[in-house]
């Protein structure tokens, strides 16, 4: 059996990976990397989010840097109960033109939200990662 | 040179969006305090003060309203710091708490004003250092607004507001000054991962959807044999 976290990823992540892939297939192989590190290293690979103040999300949220600091970011909710890394964003931009407030945030809760109270579990994909 | 076109002896090592800047500015004042800031009004005019000095960067626009020098962004990020959890209200000894019964549920109004304070020291000596090494002329005239006007009665506060050349001059939804905040503020000396951190943390919008997210999977229950699967093409 493996020991590592289940990487759950929804529909709108997939969308995010998939442009990511075809776009920048120069930094395919350290996006796969910080995957592999968020599911097999899940409290230590990448970076906490140590300052929110939410004691529901203290210590569920990590960065990761994609193609080094200036590049892109990974970041993906923790959940140690479950044993699952979700990614949840993944920057088309590098680092310096990243702007938060612009990415659609309120529209991929939504739809994350009405798809998990739907049960619409096909709109989920599960990595396999090689032991 | 006016501040606000940022003289650097040293590369940024960094960028921030205008919007979290001002986030990160309101929560300095905040900060500033000794003691938390009294009521709604004296962080308004702390800020409109600090900002009227023509030397520094204006974060924010301000427009005369009947009740005096007004910001709208400033109420907007005060509520959003609040919903944050970066700052408690906590309703003032003079104040008054409904509540209010509606469509069977209850909902807590209090009038009569707050006391703003901040709940983490650690991010706001973090703040401190991007507004001190990004204006540090806006962090001088917010220290001596503070020492000058912060403390004062509200009334005599408002009177001298009120007294302002910029204010008596102008009518009713005049516009006193606008923002002249860059849409990228540049920050030396703290790192580009930290920049990075503040950003998302003072970002409510990406705050709100992990909540969400998080919540909406403590309450659910993953069939896994309907979730598909995909080899991660390593």
């Amino acid at each position: 059996m493996s020991s590592h976290y289940k990487v759950l990823a929804h529909e709108t992540f997939m969308e995010q990976f998939n442009d990511f892939l075809d776009k920048h297939t120069q930094s395919i192989q350290s996006l796969m990397a910080q995957i592999v590190g968020a599911a097999k290293d899940p409290l230590n690979f990448g970076k906490t989010m140590a300052g929110v103040q939410s004691s529901l999300l203290r210590g569920r949220i990590r960065r990761y840097h994609v193609s080094g600091r200036s590049g892109f970011r990974l970041i993906c909710l923790i959940d140690t109960d479950h044993q699952v890394v979700m990614p949840v964003f993944l920057s088309s931009d590098v680092r310096a033109a990243l702007k938060y407030d612009d990415i659609p945030w309120e529209d991929y809760a939504a739809q994350i939200l009405d798809d998990l109270i739907s049960e619409r579990w096909e709109k989920f994909t599960v990595f396999t990662i090689p032991d | 040179m006016k501040q606000g076109s940022q003289k650097h002896k040293r590369a940024p090592t960094c960028t921030i969006p205008a919007d979290v800047f001002r986030r990160i500015y309101l929560y300095t004042i905040i900060g500033k305090f000794n003691n938390g800031v009294y009521g709604a009004v004296r962080l308004q005019k702390t800020a409109y003060i600090s900002e009227r000095n023509e030397h520094v960067v204006k974060p924010f626009s301000y427009k005369k309203h009947h009740f005096g020098e007004y910001s709208e962004q400033v109420d907007n990020i005060r509520e959003q710091l609040i919903s944050l959890g970066f700052v408690k209200a906590l309703p003032l000894s003079t104040s008054l708490k409904f509540t209010i019964e509606f469509d069977g549920k209850s909902y807590d109004y209090v009038t009569g004003g707050n006391r703003y304070i901040i709940s983490d020291t650690e991010i706001y000596e973090l703040c401190k250092s991007v507004i001190s090494t990004s204006y540090p002329k806006l962090l001088k005239s917010v220290e001596q607004t503070i020492d000058q006007y912060g403390y004062k009665k509200e009334e005599d506060l408002l009177k001298c507001c009120y007294d302002f050349d910029e204010f008596k001059d102008k009518k009713d939804e005049d516009v006193i000054f606008e923002t002249d905040l860059p849409d990228w503020v540049e920050i030396s000396d703290i790192s580009d991962d930290v920049c990075d951190e503040l950003t998302l943390m003072f970002t409510p919008s990406f705050i709100n959807f992990v909540t969400m997210v998080t919540d909406g999977f403590e309450r659910t229950t993953i069939e896994w044999e309907k979730v598909k699967k995909v080899v991660l093409p390593l």
